[in-house]
């Protein structure tokens, strides 16, 4: 069996933050997580499918703060802080789902982010890992 | 040939503690009760299963037989998450189209832990939904809040609003006693309870809980024998799973399909789990007199509204605050209380959906019946999705 942060590390590379997805060399489909045996179309089916980087900005499709303590298996510090869940549309039009790091202010619908690297794990609950999140771009005010 | 709903019955819906099959027994009893048929005229049992009650939640039907007396009868038992109800429906409802069948009893129970639905135990990298709690914490209520912000942007749905859904189910359940929350909410509650997952307060999200629902099932020849009976026709059960590129972010999945379509396609899924019903059933939007949505939390029910067509897509608002989907307007939608005042009992939620549409279409439903000009509903229609992409509706008609 795969193991959790074996697979964080097929799915994600740090520096730079990149996400990779299985892009299919006969039809071009995407697909994210990279977990798939055949391409994703149904009309396609190929199994010639490659490892690719994603695009690291996105745009925020929606957002959430988790109030409560999620259940395990989810490992939290005590006592849980208030996390934001965003998911964001890259370019190539898969929205993917992660945690926010770094400041919330100016984060809405339609706001840009960019892919960004923090632990998987809070300290003390875990190997140190670390997966893909969302921070709200720099822009021009 | 035609299969009609006979017998329905309950176990009220709360946290009661008890072994699941507990529940499905007395709903099955009372199902067979209203009936008027006795466990050993029963040819087929339909089995909506359970993750939480370990084996005997997987072989919920044999398990249900086995609380009811074991009679030799063929079983199915079926899981598709919140789903399940209605997919042992239909696996009971071909059966009797099929002639294998003429009276089938659909059983669906499940019990709850208490706090959020959580993965089953282990450590199992393989199953989406058990990594969306491991790396992200990615609750329901996180995708439900994520839902109803994104539709608050896209048409300016207020928090108000939400509250009105909830005040509206609120008072439809002080009249139902199967429903596990009978307190009638004000706008004002709603809007103090804590914030759970932005925008969405605790009494904007369904709670969960222990109870059971069953069905009697019957062939239009056994139904004709056994007249004047009011047994409404199950017109159609659609299970529709999503068509590539779906590009909604469904649950359990920590991304979508690449897709450069509109998002809020997202709709387009709902819609065609409702429009297959429709087709089967040879009726339109305009035939619902009475619905019951899988309203997990309160923006949901708003999203129903637009996937029946009972609006066009951003008018669910103006249809609530124009009171047509309560007690006494032209649709009422979850005259029940709905998820809101039941909470999910997963396996049965389903199935309870149908209770409550064949209770309306007989007339049988106490304080809350529902009345066009002075007759019953002809017409009924439920909704619901399961994890994993199983969208379900129910037709029935009187």
């Amino acid at each position: 069996m795969t193991d959790v942060h074996d697979l964080v590390a097929d799915w994600f590379e740090a520096s730079p933050p990149t996400l990779f997805a299985q892009e299919c060399k006969q039809c071009g489909t995407l697909a994210f997580p990279p977990t798939r045996s055949v391409c994703a179309a149904p009309d396609c089916q190929s199994d010639d499918l490659r490892r690719t980087p994603l695009s690291r900005q996105a745009t925020v499709w929606s957002f959430t703060t988790n109030r409560y303590r999620p259940p395990p298996p989810y490992r939290t510090s005590d006592p849980y802080e208030p996390e934001i869940v965003l998911a964001a549309t890259l370019p190539e039009g898969i929205t993917v789902l992660g945690k926010l790091n770094g400041p919330d202010d100016g984060l809405s619908v339609g706001a840009s982010v960019e892919l960004t690297a923090g632990p998987l794990e809070e300290e003390g609950t875990g190997a140190g890992c670390l997966i893909w999140q969302w921070r709200l771009a720099k822009v021009a005010r | 040939m035609s299969v009609h709903v006979l017998g329905v019955g309950m176990h009220p819906w709360g946290k009661w503690g008890r072994p699941f099959q507990q529940y499905g027994l007395h709903a099955a009893l009372a199902a067979l009760a209203d009936a008027g048929m006795n466990w050993e005229d029963i040819d087929f049992v339909s089995g909506a299963s359970t993750m939480r009650a370990g084996y005997p939640g997987y072989v919920s039907a044999a398990t249900h037989v086995a609380a009811l007396g074991r009679t030799g009868v063929p079983v199915t038992s079926s899981y598709a998450a919140c789903a399940s109800g209605a997919m042992a429906i239909d696996v009971a409802r071909n059966r009797i189209l099929a002639g294998r069948a003429r009276v089938a009893l659909v059983v669906g129970a499940d019990t709850t832990p208490k706090g959020f639905l959580a993965p089953n135990r282990g450590e199992r990298p393989d199953d989406p939904d058990w990594l969306r709690f491991r790396l992200l914490g990615a609750t329901n209520p996180t995708f439900f809040g994520m839902y109803a912000r994104r539709r608050m942007d896209r048409y300016g749905t207020t928090e108000r609003d939400l509250a009105l859904v909830k005040v509206k189910n609120s008072r439809h359940a002080q009249e139902n006693r199967y429903a596990r929350y009978r307190d009638l909410f004000t706008t004002e509650d709603v809007l103090r309870s804590p914030m759970v997952a932005d925008p969405l307060r605790l009494l904007n999200i369904c709670a969960t809980s222990d109870g059971g629902a069953a069905l009697v099932l019957a062939s239009s020849d056994v139904v004709a024998k056994v007249l004047p009976r009011t047994a409404p026709e199950l017109a159609a059960v659609a299970l529709s799973t999503p068509r590539y590129p779906n590009p909604s972010l469904e649950l359990p999945d920590i991304a979508t399909d690449a897709s450069t379509g509109d998002a809020e396609a997202a709709h387009d899924y709902r819609t065609t789990i409702c429009s297959t019903a429709f087709e089967e059933a040879g009726a339109g939007p305009s035939d619902v007199e009475v619905a019951e949505v899988y309203d997990l939390s309160s923006a949901m029910e708003l999203d129903w509204y637009e996937a029946m067509g009972l609006c066009r897509a951003g008018e669910a608002e103006e249809l609530l605050r124009s009171d047509a989907t309560s007690l006494g307007g032209p649709v009422p939608v979850n005259p029940s209380g709905g998820l809101g005042a039941f909470g999910e009992a997963v396996a049965a939620q389903a199935i309870a959906q149908v209770c409550e549409l064949a209770w309306q279409l007989r007339g049988s439903a106490d304080g809350r019946q529902i009345t066009h000009g002075g007759r019953r509903p002809r017409v009924g229609m439920s909704a619901n999705v399961g994890l994993f992409g199983h969208g379900s509706s129910v037709i029935l008609r009187a």
